[in-house]
């Protein structure tokens, strides 16, 4: 036999509230867990999302690119001149000092660097003097390096450096040149007719003389994806120029190796014999281009990105190359930007879900507490009455039963870091350590105001009414303080809105909703009492005893009674926040993808003929394909003019395909009159005439209606649509001619399923692309940070839902007993059995809807409350800020939801009760 | 009890010496939502140490509130109580702490409330040692010697809830009596039994105010114990009301009533004197040589006569 010790006392008093303690538990495992894992998360997602960035940028973007154009020429062109060395390549010169500039951090990021250098286009003839096509055929010269690295050779090898050397007549003059070997891609090869071993000449459209190449080789691109083919995408194939007359003039470009620099300068324009090497190429503009490797950067990479893009503008190493201007670019400065304001509409997204749960879980937790400690309410009253001091109540009574708590959100929070690899901020340990404690924070405050309240001295009639006006008072101020607090909130994300939505993270957005459900919550608590008063007045007088009796209960609250319905009001309003989020999300994404595509489907082609039409309408599932004309146009207006898309179709065949969906169209503007076109405006676009400004020709217009929703996007650009009939444009601009044509959803998919190469689709070739509204949706919804938020929503919608659920029934739990003694004082009145439980409902399901209202009513209005600080943008594929449309639908829904919660907890409750001596055990604790 | 006394009679008390318990015009009001109760209103008390006083009284009349006072768990509104020398008027926290470690023992009028329910009866009573800072190797044998004095140290690795309702509530008196206090404080100990554990549980009261000198003040509701005591106090709306002692007669106890005197002189007549004589409203005094006339205060009814 031992006498008791503290750590006894201690460890037994622990096993008397084991249920709690255990659920505080599973609740700090999964705070711990989770709160370390979130912004883990949040890393990877950032990271991937830059990837996503930098991957779906044009090429030029993300990378730096240096040019250098032709240097001044000294003196005329020694055309008769034998060949000479030519001028240096200024190739690895410049590379050095861009090395310099770039940095070992950022030239880390790099993939492998490219340059080149390029002639004006020049015609090519067959050595004899013929041309080499009937039609006009153009090419450019271009040194350039790396072509090995980014080719399947179909015939022969790369171009080597020029050795040979032959004498051209083609301008007219003898010319004696180096014979300079060069590449071509394999389908010009082909369209022109030209083989390996081939001789031609190119002949430039300026001063510049005459070269002979010969073709060692044709190729076909490893990855027409790839940014080496966009520097100089004539490279790759054949490129149509269009010109204002109409017609097309074909481009290629014949590639040679960086060693045939002075070669093909040389022959281009041969300097006089006085002339330095090192003067530079007075025909070869020189570019050089350090992709950034997606793959490789990092968020925590954007910092030394930003100060290369600075860097590049001032730093005067660039301006210090002898002989040499030059120019820099690059994208990589707006990208990062972009991502920078991706981040935080994503912190800010996501910080209504992480904060509503925190919210949620420390009030749950301090809910557990408060329950815990009621159960042991007489075993606090026994160790005060035998002269337990303050401090070891509080010990054994609220601070020791909640040490596991601090053991399992240390033990979720490890678990995490270990599972998860990443760093983890001491924002993430300040909030894990705050939510651990909780607990131990809400059982000792409420000790410590119940022993108190307990051994309050009998304050005399006098002071007793100053004590009653002092509580009163408090409670005003309290309530009165977090009204203040939410009010500020809400003006502080409105006034600086902007700011938060750009970058600056700030927790007051995120925590808005919280607050103001928080305020909300002490409304409902206020209006309760009388309001469940009166309805009880009313049962009364219709013989309801039970509506009369549960709701007469319900009337009185207590701090055991307030918190669950806090936690209900919050619950909901976290609900319909992130349900509305995720709609409004859903809805914005399906209208951007329509925008960007027109229509459920859109097929793309050089051009587009009415056989290429019947070709694609004879492709099984296909029902409409219609015809159109897209282009990113401009507007005059009184001499301002507003940047708008064109879309030229069968403007009544359009609106029946598009009917139905976010596109919608009004009705299609009169047709067959002379004078100015009739047009369907964007916004914007006032009605009354304009002129549209299409191929470089000005067509008077005649905007007939507008239409707020008609917006288009056409080469990464949102901007009013402008929609015409096709024919009725033909007329004053015979250029204008069908190359895309819109498609339903069903032929979309049909089309999408035909053909592995798009060219196949048509005899002609012409097809360039098939996309879908769907596809375009699913590729916005896969990126990293859209992805990022509709989890953070899912799994914050499910903890919110069954922190809540939890919380409703530590509600049940916490009156059972009270609740039992009044059902067993009726029963000796006569209440039938089985109306015990319908007095828990009426008592609880009144208190649950009305808090699950005032929640959703919340949520509804949250994103409005917050709207200034939320940018959808990034993650509906918009290009513009997305409406936010508040939906009461979905509030009511989730109000619904919360009271079936309601009901969910009283049946579960029910059941637990009927579990007989278990139950009877549990009811009563462990404490009698 | 063998002896039996009357206020300064049997036993009369050193003028310095004071009294263990003592109230003068106790009172204490309950104030909830704006209403009050005046739960004691006057209250006049005086428990010489040793002695072993029954309190009894109707329901509500005071006597749990009386017995929070006096256990240090609660402060009179107004009057003085004073126990074992200690004034319960004053708030000073440490210095109840202290009182209720070392000077009182207090027994609930609910069974269950004495006891915590996952310690051993043995690890009950240490447990008032433990929080009174008696050594860890002190207790157990403390703890057992008092469970053999009470009769249940047999019992004494039982929880309470394998115990009898008698078992528990002498366990009970263990913890109360385990720190040796001057003054111990009974609610109702028997009221929750049967008569057999009744008369065990007041038979271990008896010893501890016997055997080890504690001055008890007990409240019942049971006629059984309140006729064993020597000095039984009756309460009625918060006051003293009557008095009841008993003396070894010829015949066992004789009791004999007194009303109760309070310091302003009031007086308060037994109900069935008053109902049986129509004392109603207004009453004539007279004073005689030895004793005090109260008559009805209307005519044509004849004096009588009682004190
Ligand atoms: N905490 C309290 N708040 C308000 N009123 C109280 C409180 N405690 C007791 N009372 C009231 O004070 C009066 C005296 O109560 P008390 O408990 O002292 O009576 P009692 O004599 O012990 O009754 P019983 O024999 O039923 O135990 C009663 O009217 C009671 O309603
Ligand atoms: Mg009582």
């Amino acid at each position: 036999m031992t006498g008791p010790r503290t750590r006894t006392l201690l460890v037994r008093g622990l096993a008397a509230v084991r249920g709690p303690v255990a659920l505080m538990a599973v609740l700090g495992l999964l705070a711990g867990a989770f709160l370390v894992t979130g912004p883990r998360v949040v890393d990877r997602s950032a990271d991937a999302a830059l990837g996503d960035l930098l991957a779906g940028a044009p090429a030029a973007a993300r990378e730096v690119g240096v040019t250098s154009p032709p240097s001044r020429p000294l003196g005329p062109p020694a055309t008769a001149d034998p060949p000479r060395e030519g001028p240096v390549a200024p190739f690895e010169a410049v590379d050095a000092v861009l090395r310099d500039v770039l940095g070992p951090e950022v030239s880390g990021l790099l993939g492998m660097p490219t340059w080149a250098a390029q002639s004006e286009p020049a015609a090519l003839l067959r050595p004899g003097g013929t041309p080499l096509r009937p039609d006009t055929t153009r090419a450019v010269l271009r040194a350039q390096s790396g072509l090995d690295a980014h080719v399947r050779w179909v015939d022969g090898g790369a171009p080597g450096p020029a050795n040979d050397t032959g004498t051209t007549r083609a301008g007219g003059t003898r010319h004696p040149v180096r014979v300079v070997p060069v590449a071509l891609a394999a389908a010009t090869a082909r369209a022109w007719g030209v083989a390996v071993g081939d001789v031609v000449d190119a002949v430039p459209e300026g001063t510049a003389d005459p070269v002979r190449v010969v073709v060692t080789g044709t190729f076909t691109p490893l990855d027409p994806g790839d940014g080496f083919w966009a520097a100089e995408p004539r490279m790759a194939g054949l490129a149509a120029i269009p010109d204002p007359l109409g017609g097309v003039t074909e481009e290629a470009a014949l590639v040679a190796d960086v060693a045939s620099y002075g070669a093909l300068s040389d022959a281009l324009w041969r300097a006089g014999p006085g002339v330095p090497r090192d003067a530079g190429s007075p025909v070869l503009a020189a570019s050089w281009r350090y992709p950034v490797d997606a793959g490789r950067v990092r968020t925590r990479d954007v910092g030394s990105v930003r100060a290369l893009v600075t860097r590049l503008d001032t730093d005067p190493r660039l301006r210090s190359v002898p002989g040499r201007t030059l120019t820099t670019t690059t994208g990589l400065g707006g990208l990062v930007d972009e991502h920078a304001t991706a981040l935080a509409a994503t912190a800010v997204m996501t910080g209504f879900a992480t904060t509503g749960l925190t919210a949620l879980t420390v009030l749950v937790l301090a809910l557990t507490a408060l329950v815990a400690l009621a159960r042991r309410e007489a075993e606090t009253a026994l160790l005060r009455a035998r002269g337990g001091s303050l401090r070891r109540l509080l010990v054994t009574g609220a601070v020791g039963p909640v040490l596991p708590v601090v053991l399992a959100a240390a033990a979720g929070a490890v678990a995490a870091a270990i599972a998860l690899p990443g760093t983890t901020g001491r924002t993430a340990l300040v909030q894990v350590s705050v939510v651990a404690l909780v607990p131990a924070l809400a059982g000792a405050l409420a000790l410590v105001v119940g022993v108190r309240a307990r051994e309050r001295r009998d304050p005399g009639s006098h002071a007793a009414r100053r004590v009653r006006v002092v509580r009163v008072l408090r409670r005003a101020v309290g309530e009165a303080g977090v009204v203040v607090l939410a009010v500020l909130a809400v003006t502080t994300v409105r006034s600086r809105g902007a700011e938060i939505a750009s970058g600056r993270q700030d927790w007051f957005a995120a925590l808005v909703p919280v607050l103001v459900a928080a305020a909300a919550a002490l409304v409902v608590l206020r209006v309760l009492p009388p309001l469940a008063r009166r309805a009880a007045g009313v049962a009364a007088r219709r013989r309801g005893l039970v509506a009369f009796l549960g709701l007469a209960r319900s009337a009185r609250g207590g701090a055991r009674g307030a918190l669950p319905v806090v936690t209900v009001v919050v619950g909901a309003a976290v609900l319909t926040l992130l349900a509305q989020l995720t709609l409004t999300l859903d809805t914005e994404r399906e209208t951007a993808a329509l925008r960007t595509v027109g229509a459920e489907g859109r097929v793309d082609a050089l051009r587009l003929d009415p056989e290429d039409v019947e070709a694609l309408l004879a492709r099984p599932g296909v029902g409409s394909v219609l015809p159109a004309y897209v282009e990113a146009a401009e507007v005059v207006l009184a001499g301002e003019s507003t940047p708008v898309v064109l879309v030229a179709t069968d403007v009544a065949a359009y609106g029946a395909l598009v009917e139905g969906t976010a596109l919608a169209v009004p009705d299609a503007p009169a047709e067959g009159q002379d004078g100015p076109v009739p047009v369907l405006g964007g916004p914007g676009l006032a009605p009354g005439t304009a002129d549209l400004v299409v191929r470089g020709q000005r067509v008077p217009i005649r905007v007939v209606s507008r239409d707020s929703d008609l917006v288009r996007v056409v080469d990464g650009r949102s901007a009013p649509a402008v929609l015409v009939d096709l024919d009725a444009l033909q007329d004053p601009v015979p250029a204008v001619r069908a190359d895309t044509a819109f498609l339903d959803s069903a032929g979309a998919r049909a089309l999408l399923g035909a053909a592995e190469d798009p060219a196949e689709l048509t005899p002609s070739g012409r097809v360039s692309g098939v996309v879908s509204a769907d596809a375009v949706r699913a590729d916005v919804a896969g990126l990293a940070l859209p992805r990022l938020v509709t989890g953070t929503y899912l799994v914050g919608a499910v903890l919110a839902a069954a922190l809540t659920l939890v919380a409703l029934l530590l509600l049940l739990v916490a009156s059972r007993a009270e609740r039992a003694a009044a059902v067993a004082r009726l029963r000796t009145m006569g209440l039938p059995r089985g109306r015990d439980r319908a007095l828990a409902w009426v008592e609880v399901l009144p208190v649950v809807a009305l808090g699950g209202l005032a929640g959703a009513a919340v949520g509804l209005l949250g994103p409005t409350l917050v709207a200034p600080a939320l940018d959808l943008a990034p993650f509906t594929g918009s290009l513009t800020r997305p409406p936010l449309d508040p939906s009461p639908l979905v509030a009511l829904g989730v109000a619904a939801g919360i009271t079936a919660l309601g009901g969910l907890a009283l049946v579960l409750d029910a059941a637990a009760a009927r579990r007989g001596p278990l139950a009877d055990h549990l009811r009563r604790g462990d404490t009698a | 009890m063998t002896t039996t006394t009357s206020p300064g009679a049997a036993r009369p008390a050193a003028p310095h010496e004071e009294p263990d318990i003592l109230c003068d015009n106790l009172v204490r009001i309950y104030r909830t939502e704006g209403i009050e109760v005046v739960a004691l209103q006057g209250l006049d008390l005086r428990v010489e140490r040793g002695d072993l006083v029954a309190l009894v009284g109707a329901s509500g009349s005071g006597k749990s509130t009386l017995l929070t006072i006096l256990s240090g768990l609660d402060t009179p509104s107004a009057g003085v109580a004073r126990v074992a020398g200690h004034d319960l008027s004053s708030t000073d926290r440490r210095a109840r702490l202290r009182y209720r470690r070392h000077t009182v023992g207090f027994l609930f009028q609910q069974a269950a409330a004495n006891l915590l329910p996952y310690l051993t009866a043995a690890e009950n009573v240490g447990l008032p040692m433990l929080l009174a800072g008696v050594g860890r190797r002190e207790r157990p044998r403390r703890a057992r010697e008092v469970l053999d004095v009470l009769g249940v140290g047999d019992v004494a690795d039982r929880r309470p809830a394998e115990l009898s309702g008698g078992q528990q509530q002498r366990v009970a008196l263990g913890v109360a009596v385990a720190n040796s206090p001057r003054v111990l404080l009974a609610d109702e100990p028997t009221g929750e039994l049967d008569s057999r554990s009744s008369d065990e549980v007041f038979e271990a009261v008896r010893r501890a105010n016997e055997d080890l000198g504690t001055t008890v003040l007990v409240v019942t509701h049971d006629p059984l114990v309140s006729e064993h005591v020597a000095r039984t106090v009756g309460i009625r709306d918060g006051r003293t009301s009557t008095e009841v002692l008993r003396r070894d007669g010829e015949a066992g106890l004789v009791a004999e009533e007194y009303a109760v005197l309070d310091r302003a002189g009031r007086l308060q007549l037994p109900a069935a004197f008053t109902g049986r004589l129509g004392l109603r409203d207004r009453v004539r005094l007279d004073l005689e040589p030895d004793h005090i006339a109260v008559r009805p205060g209307h005519d044509g009814v004849d004096g009588k006569e009682g004190a």
